[in-house]
């Protein structure tokens, strides 16, 4: 008896164990993977994640009205391009689309020229992560940003500052940069602070009204790095200057000892939240709205210049000036 | 039937002048785990896996009333349960889950070790699980879902001996719960908790268990258990998860024993 109690105990339990099927009944079949569904599913998380419809001024339920009959007359190969079509009605650089074909919803690059080296900057290396340097004069450093993505990006950051050794003022060009990392933009702003300093605040989609959020969430600076730089920024920034690079831009100006030059960034925010569907295509768009210190969003707006320069094509190419950059220097020399 | 539970608490069947020394047990077990689950703030598929667990057990029994904590925490790795013919990443979670369960139960009737028992209480239990989206190669590594739980709940238990063992089956069907079930990912707010009272028409759970102990008279013994779990919140964003284990224990008895 109690040999065989034992085993057949075991063995039951076991049987039990390998009834996933069971399981699946609970937890309930995935939603088909048809042309409507696939539809309804993208429609709908926007609807109940997306942060921006509050800027955008977009009426999703129209454009649901418009392009699900589009979408219902394809195959769900095919209801990707409708899908892609709509998302593009929102307008917004963070809204990335991977379904056939996959692509983002850009409404378009804009045009930053820029002009560093040679003329106005001598160039004296570039680092892993996007970042050269160069020196304007003994006292002016010259410090490119062209991306806040990668890991180990920070140590880069320190390694150009020591590199540009006893400089009392530096140039930051980030009119270039279309964000990355929001930890590299706030850690790269570190090695400019003396003290933990919210420099922004962001809100996250929280409720299934267009207009619910939770509590705004403060960002902020921490002293970091193993070099600290004290002295004047000047920083260069353009329509090209974009999502975590514009949360560099509010840092170093909550910091302080910041000149911004140049022109408006992009104003395009937001935290990307990733979503999949049921056939494996993924998607991804913002859940979140950055506000600067004093409470008000600027995406679609973004973040004007202290002293506003615009470049030009016929400059740059015919001219060999980089007026932005010009009119840095200016500052930093002394020139009002 | 708190009412009943509290009936049975005065006047157990076991009460005695002077009382019976205790017995207390002290349980340490290890197994698999398998996880099954939906939550549609994460993804719209279901996910399943398995994994490794553990969990502590501390039993003190006296007087016909019975004590227990339990702590168990499990890691799972889960993939889509269904086809995904497009994935162009591949689809992986992984997953966590950490619980605390405290109760009580009084024996109703019976007296012999070798015969059947029967007990009825109440459990308190908190389940944490921690859900990591991963995105390999992907510009957001990962995403986080938590989920919490707090739940309130009549507990039934019946043991009888069964060969040189003793077969232990139990079932715990919360009636009240607190969730915490974030909106969305928790990746750059944790603070964004949705702690909420979720009343009967949303909420479901049941944990059951079935173990059999092997020589429960011996002061160092082993337990095989199965457990299943079965958790179902419907609300905006539904969850559903099944979680099952198979474990293998050694008890160590301090006190009287059976």
């Amino acid at each position: 008896m109690r040999r065989r109690v034992a085993p057949a105990a075991v063995l039951s339990l076991c049987a039990a164990f390998s009834l996933c099927a069971a399981c699946n009944a609970i937890v309930g079949p995935d939603p088909p993977v048809s042309a409507a569904a696939l539809f309804d599913q993208v429609w709908n998380d926007f609807d109940l994640h997306y942060s921006l419809f509050v800027v955008k001024q977009v009426n999703w339920d129209s454009l649901r009205t418009v392009f699900r009959p589009l979408a219902l007359a394809q195959d769900p190969e095919g209801v990707s391009a409708v899908i892609a079509g709509m998302l593009s009605e929102l307008q917004d650089d963070h809204v990335l689309w991977r379904g056939s074909p996959a692509g983002t919803t850009s409404h378009g690059d804009y045009f930053a020229p820029t002009l560093p080296f040679g003329k106005y900057v001598r160039y004296v290396g570039g680092l892993p992560g996007g970042i050269s340097y160069g020196v304007v004069s003994p006292t002016v450093g010259y410090l490119a940003f062209s991306t806040f993505e990668g890991s180990g990006w920070l140590s880069s950051v320190d390694s150009a500052l020591t590199l540009l050794g006893g400089v009392s003022s530096i140039i930051i060009d980030v009119r270039n940069n279309k964000g990355g990392f929001l930890e590299n933009a706030t850690g790269a702003a570190g090695r400019f602070a003396d003290r933990t300093t919210t420099v922004a605040y962001v809100r996250y989609r929280n409720g299934p009204a267009h207009t619910d959020f939770a509590a705004p969430i403060a960002q902020q600076v921490v002293p970091a790095g193993s070099r600290r730089f004290a002295g004047k920024v000047y920083l260069l920034t353009s329509r090209n200057t974009i999502s975590a690079a514009e949360l560099f831009v509010l840092s170093l100006r909550a910091l302080g000892n910041t000149t911004v030059v140049g022109d408006t960034t992009a104003g395009e925010t937001g935290n990307p939240f990733a979503r999949e569907l049921q056939n494996g295509w993924s998607y991804q768009f913002p859940e979140s709205l950055e506000l600067t210190l004093d409470g008000h969003w600027f995406e679609e707006i973004g973040l004007p210049p202290d002293v506003t320069v615009e470049n030009s094509i016929d400059e740059i190419n015919n001219h060999n000036v980089d007026a932005q950059l010009s009119r840095a220097i200016g500052l930093a020399a002394g020139k009002p | 039937m708190v009412a009943a539970i509290a009936s049975c608490a005065w006047h157990p069947a076991h009460a005695q002048a002077g009382g019976e020394p205790p017995r207390q047990s002290l349980t340490v077990s290890l197994g698999m785990v398998q996880d099954t689950r939906r939550d549609a703030a994460d993804s719209p598929l279901a996910y399943v896996g398995n994994g490794t667990g553990a969990r502590i057990d501390y039993d003190r029994v006296r007087d016909g009333s019975r004590v227990h904590l339990f702590l168990t925490a499990g890691r799972s790795t889960l993939t889509p349960a269904g086809s995904v013919p497009q994935a162009d990443i591949p689809l992986e979670e992984a997953f966590d889950l950490y619980a605390l369960e405290a109760g009580m139960d009084w024996q109703l009737r019976g007296g012999s070790a070798r015969r059947a028992e029967f007990a009825l209480g109440v459990e308190f239990g908190s389940t944490i699980t921690l859900a990591r989206h991963l995105y390999a190669g992907q510009d957001i590594a990962q995403q986080s879902f938590d989920f919490g739980v707090a739940t309130l709940g009549p507990t039934a238990r019946w043991t009888h001996r069964v060969g040189a063992g003793q077969v232990a089956a139990s079932l715990a069907v919360p009636l009240l719960a607190w969730v915490d079930h974030p909106y969305a990912d928790v990746r750059f707010a944790p603070q964004l908790m949705h702690v909420h009272f979720a009343p009967l028409s949303q909420f479901r759970q049941a944990n059951g268990e079935l173990s059999y102990a092997f020589r429960p008279e011996s002061r160092i013994g082993i337990t095989a258990s199965y457990r299943l779990g079965i958790f179902e919140l419907d609300e905006l964003q539904p969850v559903r998860h099944v979680s099952q284990s198979f474990s293998v224990g050694v008890v160590r008895r301090f006190g009287a024993v059976p």
